[in-house]
């Protein structure tokens, strides 16, 4: 396994679980039940674990991206202990003090993550630390190659929106898959329009985010490529590109089918839960192989 | 492509073409020219790269033509995308290979080589 599998590892780890630390939260603030009501416990009680989780797997993948880019740009793994190194590393870069918040960050999110907040302060701080995470990844990637300028400004912006609204989609589906699983079979229809609500409630959330991401992730590409079109699918920038572009897109078709055709048969009272929970895990899935393709291609070279 | 931005109407559609930016610092020119043969010693080598280059984590270094390295100073602050090197003193007239590393903005690392003659 090459230093480039290892990097690319790390990094799609790591992005897998900060989009569940932001998504999950949001889920839960946006669209959860009113404290009155009884809610959904059991998916309530897993999402807490698996955030509970995702928490070090962050904080260690995190660690190991900062690490694998150093001993990349020094040329060799020696250099992460070396103090000199390190030094020149977090003091004599742009993405340095970056670096330092980074790491800050995470000891933060570590020391949260043991905190007895009340749920609600918990999932809020979460959310905030992972969004910050998020914008802060733009200046260790191919968004930061537009230096102190508008053009610069643009890129980075287009990066941290991509990732946040990527992230309150994709972060939200493990909520949703375990919320339309806790709904068994509905018995009466107090629980199915329950389900259905809820699923109406992500759905409109969800759209805002895609639409946010398609829009920042053409930005990105077009910031990325520009001119070189022409030779994009002679790359593996742009091979890898077309599959996370395919992933995407299909995607976007379960999306539709839950929120045009499983949803309402739901909420007319047939049968649509089983559709809706293969539908919404199939959609998670593909998410996460979206996540691997993004992990690769923020380290490959974009065509000249 | 113009025309097709046009329809997207993204704001950033003038700001993108203006700046296609490249990341992953290539090698852009270099004085000496790459592959060129100049007739007296350079006091420093120049290269320029497509990308701005972090400074703390570049380098070049020179060989002459029998293997044997060229003193040369670290690289000085400069335009963002520039790497200088000073030469220490004179250099005979030869085969010279200069042999770069850069680490560019997005911390991305590249490296090459490539050569020029000295004569006179």
């Amino acid at each position: 396994m090459s230093d480039f599998d290892l990097l690319a590892i790390a990094r799609w780890i790591h992005f897998a679980a900060v989009f569940a630390l932001f998504g999950m939260p949001l889920f839960w603030i946006l669209c959860g039940e009113d404290r009155q009501k009884s809610g959904l416990p059991q998916s309530l009680r897993i999402s807490v674990l698996l955030l509970r989780i995702a928490v070090p797997v962050a904080c260690v993948s995190g660690v190991a991206w900062l690490a694998g880019t150093l001993a990349n740009m020094a040329g060799g793994y020696a250099s992460v202990l070396d103090p000199k190194t390190l030094q020149l590393f977090f003091l004599a870069t742009q993405f340095g003090p970056l670096a330092m918040l980074r790491l800050g960050l995470f000891l933060a999110l570590f020391v949260i993550g043991v905190l007895p907040l009340t749920r609600r302060a918990w999932f809020f701080a979460l959310l905030v630390i992972a969004a910050i995470l998020l914008v802060t990844q733009a200046w260790f990637g191919h968004a930061a190659e537009g230096g102190a300028s508008l053009a610069g400004a643009a890129m980075i912006v287009a990066y941290a929106v991509h990732l946040l609204a990527g992230a309150a989609w994709l972060g939200g589906l493990p909520v949703l898959l375990l919320a339309l699983i806790e709904v068994r079979r509905p018995a009466n229809a107090d629980e199915t329009q329950s389900a259905a609500r809820l699923c109406w409630r992500f759905s409109a959330m969800a759209i805002v985010a895609v639409v946010l991401v398609l829009l920042s992730g053409i930005a990105n590409t077009l910031f990325r490529v520009g001119d070189a079109v022409g030779s994009l699918l002679l790359t593996a920038y742009g091979a890898v590109l077309l599959v996370k572009l395919l992933l995407v897109a299909a995607m976007l078709a379960l999306a539709y089918f839950n929120r045009y055709v499983a949803v309402p048969q739901l909420a007319e009272g047939r049968r649509g839960l089983l559709h809706l929970r293969i539908s919404v895990g199939t959609e998670l899935a593909l998410g996460i192989l979206v996540l691997g393709a993004a992990a690769v291609l923020g380290i490959l070279p974009p065509p000249q | 492509m113009r025309h097709f931005l046009g329809v997207i109407g993204f704001a950033f559609a003038g700001i993108v073409l203006a700046t296609a930016a490249f990341a992953h610092a290539h090698l852009d020119r270099a004085v000496p020219a790459v592959g060129a043969t100049v007739a007296a010693s350079p006091e420093e080598l120049q290269l320029t790269f497509t990308q701005d280059v972090v400074l703390a984590f570049s380098g070049v270094s020179l060989k002459a033509a029998d293997g044997k390295p060229v003193a040369v100073g670290k690289p000085i602050a400069g335009p963002a995308n520039t790497l200088h090197v000073k030469i220490d003193g004179k250099l005979a007239p030869g085969k010279y290979t200069v042999t770069w590393h850069a680490v560019s903005v997005d911390t991305h690392r590249t490296q090459g080589d490539y050569q020029f003659t000295i004569a006179p």
